[in-house]
């Protein structure tokens, strides 16, 4: 009992916290989308230009409301109609925007130019207008059309209204010859508003004519046909048939459809004027229902007939269109035996996968190789041109020019084969000068060459083969990749640092002279203290004191800048503090020189101290 | 009494083994020819006009042995005669990777290349000088300089007169050294260099086999591979056309190995 009614109590909080969840999310994605956007209005009228018989379409837009009224001016001799109107709501990088589009159709009483006057527009409290549009109507053509028809949007034919998909093809002549091209646009229409996704590319469902694979990717464009909009995917291609005889050909794509699910109650106490009813609130809760549909386009019939066999030349190799023939060679200047390059091109418009390379006469003074082929497609699939690329060697060097080439085609307009014939390019062709010496030096083929070659497919003049094997390795591996190089280069590198900082050094030294200084006295005092250390093992207080003697006259000398042999007690007791132990030392040393003297190991170390400590903190 | 026995059955058992270990190899390499023995016998079917025969041979010794560029050379000879171009003109660029000098291989390869009409586009100043020297010889010259910029920056420590010459002669080293990078740069695509081996070759615009063909490319050809994707390469050739072909229809230069067991299946298929 108590744990239904927690039940009972969690389900309703859970209920209205989702409630005002929902609230905030709705109300935050409209304040946002409000907050974030400019209300401006544009009109545009297609087209600008339109028979009295016709008519146009006229289109408000309102950026970044979702509700506005229009009021259209009254404009003697033209009229409005309402066709309805659209809201779209995007949502790009988190940010919402909202546009209202309304159509209506602009129909005139008689020929002239009009201004549509700029229309005013209250959105979200504020007045806008559009700008005034000028536009002209003409005299009635007479072409069958429907009088409330734009003429940019396409009429809807019959059995099409009623329909949220539908697909043509563009007009085709209703006689073919057995492997021409037939350029086709092939359109398929799906109504905005419902989903669309292609399950397969169009195909024709007549095995007496083929088609090339469509592209991926079709032109995706807008049209409004009837005052509905209609999104529209076009492919550009071609057909051409492969069977003689009378077809009936139509075009058919499978897709899948998905229609928004209409709510069919209204929320109480809004009756019509329920706001969830409008499309935003449907996309949002709506859902959607799939369907998979097969759009095909209307049967068109087609006479396709073998091509004449009178008068069809030999080298005729199907090519059927309106082509051109240009031919280039280079060089213009060559030795009996140099190779040309022979480039043709066949431009035009027709089926190139039957356009074979242009024939080279056939002359025992030419030697001609397989051609290669290059095709580049121009504005339609079967408009274009292909290079073929010929090499040719002239073998005799009395030839003075490159003969015509042929190439056959049959025109489908005038139903006749026609053969294009290039000029002939003049060659200047010289004596080959390696064939003369050939001749000349050598009397007779190489001893292998005598011998009989019945697998020879005839390549002569190499070399002599190779007697000698060689060292045998196990792959081919670059210089820069092997170990030993790699090793080299680093070691000069390293060397070129190295001495590139050791210059650095020298510099840095040469131009740092006091550092010069200190560093030799530094060397100086460590030299004189190894001198002194030596005189201390000696045993030898006379030498030892000696020793001290000079190592003080040298580093002082050093530092006072004066001859070291010059430097007296005197000037010890002169320059240095009167405590110094130097002082001390340097009369020791005297006194020793001139009378026995005998030194404790202490007194010896102490000296050496001394010594040490006072000359190494000189300044 | 056990230990002399012993003492002298050792050296016995010793020398046994000795002699077992050194008649082993000598017993299993009997049957089989060393590497020199069969280029003399492929050069002989050769001279005989038995190009067929001296090619498996050749074929046998890069197989088992390895390759070196006379041997490769004397294969692509054997190519030539036998009407397989492209395998020809695979086999003396491959000679020339490992003996950049040698003028016979040089030599038949541009005779090749002219019978068959396959003469090279004109090429900008800058890659024509460069292509007066290969990878490796431009990497060699590279590495000669830097050796010797290397030396006159030491003996400037050594030294102290001819400052002004190893100065010149320095900037100079710089200078090729630089020239030659530059060289073995712009050569570098050179690794991917492939041979079209197929005389049915079409740059397809997709690697499938529905897709079409922008062209046809000639055997015997150099193309740039640039990418892979299935049982298809995309390839440049060197006129700037790109298109994707069928891996066995091209062989990378630079790509033969020895001990492939599908060395001379390749070379077969490729017939």
């Amino acid at each position: 009992m108590m744990d239904r009614g927690f039940r009972q109590r969690t389900r309703r909080v859970a209920g209205r916290l989702f409630a005002v969840l929902l609230f905030l999310a709705v109300a935050g994605t409209v304040v946002t989308g409000w907050c974030r956007s400019e209300t401006t209005v544009s009109a545009s009228l297609s087209p600008a230009q339109f028979p009295v018989d016709a008519g146009a379409a006229l289109t408000v837009t309102v950026n970044g409301s979702r509700s506005a009224d229009v009021h259209l001016p009254s404009v003697p001799g033209l009229s409005f109609q309402g066709r309805g109107k659209s809201t779209r709501i995007e949502m790009i990088n988190g940010s919402f925007s909202s546009s209202l589009s309304m159509t209506y159709l602009v129909q005139a009483e008689r020929p002239g130019k009009y201004t549509i006057p700029p229309i005013s527009v209250s959105a979200d409290g504020s007045a806008l207008t559009t700008r005034p549009i000028a536009l002209e109507v003409t005299q009635g053509g007479g072409s069958g059309q429907g009088p409330a028809a734009p003429p940019a949007a396409t009429r809807l034919r019959a059995g099409e209204a009623d329909k949220v998909a539908f697909l043509r093809i563009s007009e085709i002549k209703g006689a073919s010859w057995v492997g021409e091209v037939l350029p086709i646009r092939i359109k398929a229409y799906f109504r905005q508003g419902i989903r669309a996704s292609l399950n397969a590319l169009p195909v024709i469902n007549d095995d007496g004519f083929v088609m090339p694979q469509l592209d991926q990717k079709p032109i995706q464009t807008e049209e409004t046909v009837n005052g509905i909009p209609y999104s529209v995917l076009t492919w550009d291609s071609s057909i051409s048939a492969v069977k003689e005889g009378r077809h009936s050909l139509t075009v058919e794509l499978e897709a899948t459809l998905l229609f928004p699910r209409q709510r069919r109650n209204s929320f109480p106490g809004f009756g019509d004027q329920d706001p969830f009813q409008d499309d935003f609130f449907q996309n949002f809760f709506g859902g959607f229902d799939s369907k998979t549909v097969k759009v095909a386009s209307k049967p068109i019939t087609i006479e396709a007939r073998q091509l004449p066999t009178a008068n069809q030349p030999p080298d005729f190799s199907g090519a059927i269109g309106r082509f051109s023939l240009s031919v280039k060679s280079k060089p213009a200047q060559v030795e009996a035996g140099d190779p040309i390059t022979l480039t043709m091109t066949v431009s035009g418009n027709g089926n190139f996968d039957r356009v074979e390379t242009p024939k080279f006469p056939e002359d025992p003074r030419w030697k001609t190789y397989p051609p290669s082929a290059e095709f580049k497609q121009g504005d339609s699939p079967s408009q274009g041109s292909k290079k073929f690329e010929q090499a040719i060697v002239v073998k005799d060097d009395g030839v003075t020019e490159i003969p015509p080439v042929s190439f056959v085609y049959f025109n489908p307009e005038t139903e006749k084969y026609v053969t294009l014939t290039s000029a002939a390019i003049p060659l200047a062709v010289h004596h080959s000068k390696q064939e003369a010496a050939a001749a000349s030096a050598v009397p007779g083929p190489p001893a292998a060459a005598v011998k009989a070659e019945p697998e020879s497919h005839g390549i002569a003049g190499l070399a002599p083969i190779h007697l000698q094997m060689g060292s045998l390795q196990k792959k081919i591996t670059p210089l820069f990749a092997r170990g030993w190089f790699d090793l080299l280069l680093a070691l000069c590198a390293v060397l070129l640092l190295a001495v590139f900082f050791w210059k650095a050094r020298l510099r840095y030294l040469r131009n740092n002279p006091e550092l010069c200084r200190k560093k030799a006295m530094h060397e100086l005092l460590a030299k004189n203290m190894a001198l002194i250390d030596e005189a201390a093992v000696s045993n030898d207080s006379r030498h030892y004191l000696a020793t001290c003697r000079k190592a003080i006259q040298e580093v002082l000398g050093r530092h006072w800048r004066i001859e070291p042999s010059a430097i007296t007690l005197a000037d010890l007791q002169t320059r240095l503090q009167p405590s110094s132990g130097l002082i001390t030392v340097f009369a020791a040393a005297e006194q020793g020189a001139y009378a026995d003297f005998t030194l404790s190991p202490a007194q010896i170390h102490e000296y050496a101290e001394h010594i040490h400590k006072e000359l190494s903190e000189l300044p | 009494m056990k230990l002399t026995r012993y003492a002298l059955l050792l050296p016995a058992i010793c020398a046994v083994l000795l002699i077992v270990a050194l008649a082993a190899p000598l017993a299993t390499a009997a049957p089989a020819q060393s590497p020199e023995v069969l280029f003399q016998q492929g050069n002989d079917l050769y001279g005989q006009g038995k190009y067929q025969e001296a090619l498996q041979v050749y074929s046998r010794i890069i197989a088992e042995d390895g390759f070196s560029g006379p041997l490769l050379s004397n294969l692509a000879d054997c190519y030539a005669q036998t009407g397989r171009a492209g395998l020809a003109i695979l086999n003396y660029e491959r000679a020339l990777r490992l003996s950049p000098g040698d003028s016979d291989s040089r030599g038949n390869l541009e005779l090749l290349r002219k019978n068959l009409g396959l003469f090279q586009e004109e090429l900008p100043l800058a890659r024509h000088a460069a292509s007066f020297l290969d990878l490796d010889q431009w990497t060699l010259l590279a590495g000669v300089f830097l050796v010797f910029l290397t030396l006159i920056n030491l003996a400037g420590l050594r030294f102290s007169n001819g400052k002004q010459v190893r100065r010149w002669l320095g900037g100079l080293c710089l200078a090729v050294l630089l020239v030659a990078t530059a060289g073995a740069l712009s050569q570098y695509r050179q690794l991917d260099e492939a041979v079209v081996i197929s005389n049915d070759a079409h740059l397809l615009l997709s690697p499938f086999p529905a897709s079409s063909s922008v062209g046809v490319i000639a055997e015997g050809r150099i193309v740039y591979t640039l990418k892979q994707h299935g049982r298809y390469s995309l390839v440049e050739d060197q006129v700037g056309r790109t298109g994707w072909l069928e891996k066995d229809k091209i062989a990378s230069i630079d790509g033969i190995a020895v001990g492939r067991k599908d060395y001379q299946d390749k070379k077969g298929s490729a017939q």
